[in-house]
């Protein structure tokens, strides 16, 4: 597959993809809890499943239990049971 | 912490959400820059929680995404006020006790020493006492410099004062001289030196004088070792003059002593019973409130008790004490000492009275010790071989 020439240029320069890609930043500690930045909007929130939009893809947190500790613009944090993480 | 308390101060609500699109609503909050935390959900329902003032803004969103928002729960000092407005000895006692303990900060309520360790903390407490210092005084009323300055002169032996005030606690810090802050004139009016015990002697070094034993010979007290006064004498040996100095010499004698002493072979033995009381005792300034069960029956009791200062934070002390008093039963017999008792105590006073001539700088060579019993009293008989200095300066008769 054919790299844009943004990707080119910053895996090239290893620049970090998330300033200038604008990539999703995931930091998990354990299955227990699940940090995420660089989101854009909640497309759907229940106690199952979250589903974040980012700036080119969907980002699905299965588990149970689900809750949001808190919430900026930049960041959100997830705790709960978390089963699988999906994107599309 | 620093932003619960903010949360605290501001007021916050819990609230519960459901409808048409909560996700949109929560969108809305993000971009809007409204702070969000502990979203829960729950059987169709969303629970979070937000600031007072952010609570104001919302209408407008839950509009919008067609969602209902209940108030679940209220917390903060918003709704503490608004609760309490009524109350007004509440009030009163609130700002009482900020007044009063306003009031306690202008006061000095704790003194404490680092560095000393020639002068106790006592005596230095004496001391700031007689210029007016102690707890109690107002701060307004020490002067650190001062303070810095009479101590410096009062107590020779501390080279460096560092005096301050933190909170209602005032810290002395000190620096004191290690090394000797006089040292003592040698003295130079002529003398002889004579034997202070009897014995043998062993070792003889004389730098000034004239030797009158040597070693190996046998001296008995007050015996004259080194003479004082140096004869001239021409080429036919006739003494022409004599020179008076001060004789000086190491000379070691080896010695024989004993000992005997006493103690009853009754005593006091004072024992616990395993009863115990336990108590609080609170002094305020000078008031002392003490919370202890008296005892049942006429009793002996062993009472300690440990006490606190009640201090809010690090340094900022109060005019207020608690301890814990601990009160053990006791019985007290008299009885008599048992073989291995006597033996180590007399044991015990052995090695002390051994201790004792170490150091006077006697090395003991051999030693016995008896331990005898009559029918009330038992005797520790001790001896020693010991070799030590010998030697005292005496004045020069007829000088």
């Amino acid at each position: 597959m054919l790299k844009s020439s943004k990707e080119l240029l910053v895996t090239s320069l290893k620049f970090p993809g998330d300033v200038l890609l604008g990539e999703m930043l995931l930091s998990f500690s354990g299955r227990g809890s699940l940090l995420v930045e660089n989101y854009r909007t909640i497309v759907l929130y229940s106690d199952t499943l979250i589903k974040l939009q980012g700036k080119t893809y969907c980002l699905l947190v299965h588990g149970s239990r689900l809750s949001i500790e808190y919430y900026t613009q930049e960041e959100m944090k997830i705790t709960g049971q978390i089963q699988s993480v999906e994107f599309k | 912490m620093v932003r619960g308390l903010m949360h605290s101060l501001q007021g916050t609500v819990q609230l519960e959400m459901k409808g048409f699109s909560p996700e949109r609503f929560l969108n809305l909050c993000s971009l809007n820059g409204i702070e969000i935390w502990d979203l829960v959900y729950e059987d169709g329902r969303c629970r979070l929680s937000m600031r007072l003032p952010d609570f104001w803004k919302i209408r407008a969103f839950a509009r919008k995404s067609g969602v209902r928002v209940k108030v679940t729960k209220r917390s903060g000092l918003p709704f503490f006020v608004e609760k309490n407005r009524k109350r007004k000895w509440y009030l009163l006692g609130a700002v009482s006790f900020f007044v009063l303990l306003y009031g306690l900060s202008l006061f000095i309520w704790d003194i404490s020493f680092i560095g000393n360790y020639h002068y106790t903390d006592d005596t230095l407490e004496t001391f700031l006492e007689d210029r007016g210092i102690a707890c109690g005084v107002g701060k307004g009323s020490v002067d650190c410099e001062e303070l810095e300055a009479a101590l410096r002169s009062g107590f020779p032996e501390i080279t460096w004062v560092s005096a301050r005030v933190s909170g209602t606690r005032l810290y002395i810090q000190v620096k004191e001289n290690e090394v000797l802050s006089e040292i003592r004139e040698r003295e130079s009016a002529p003398c002889n030196i004579v034997a202070d015990f009897s014995g043998t002697i062993t070792e003889m070094i004389v730098r000034s004088g004239v030797p009158m034993v040597s070693v190996g010979d046998t001296v008995e007290e007050g015996q004259l070792l080194v003479s004082g006064v140096v004869p001239v004498t021409n080429d036919n040996e006739e003494v022409v003059k004599t020179n008076l100095v001060r004789a000086d010499a190491d000379i070691t004698a080896r010695s024989s002593g004993s000992y005997r002493q006493s103690f009853p072979l009754l005593h006091f033995v004072t024992v616990d019973t395993g009863k115990l009381r336990m108590g609080m005792y609170f002094r305020i300034g000078p008031f002392t409130a003490r919370f202890l069960l008296p005892p049942k029956a006429e009793s002996s009791w062993r009472t300690s008790s440990q006490e606190y200062q009640v201090c809010l934070f690090s340094d900022f002390c109060l005019p207020v004490w608690w301890g814990i008093i601990r009160s053990s039963q006791c019985v007290s017999y008299e009885r008599y000492y048992t073989e291995k008792e006597l033996k180590e105590k007399g044991e015990a006073i052995h090695q002390t009275y051994l201790k004792n001539l170490s150091e006077k700088g006697v090395h003991i060579i051999e030693n016995n010790v008896k331990i005898l019993e009559d029918a009330s009293l038992c005797h520790v008989e001790g001896s020693f071989v010991g070799e030590g200095p010998v030697g005292r300066a005496e004045a020069i008769a007829g000088e």
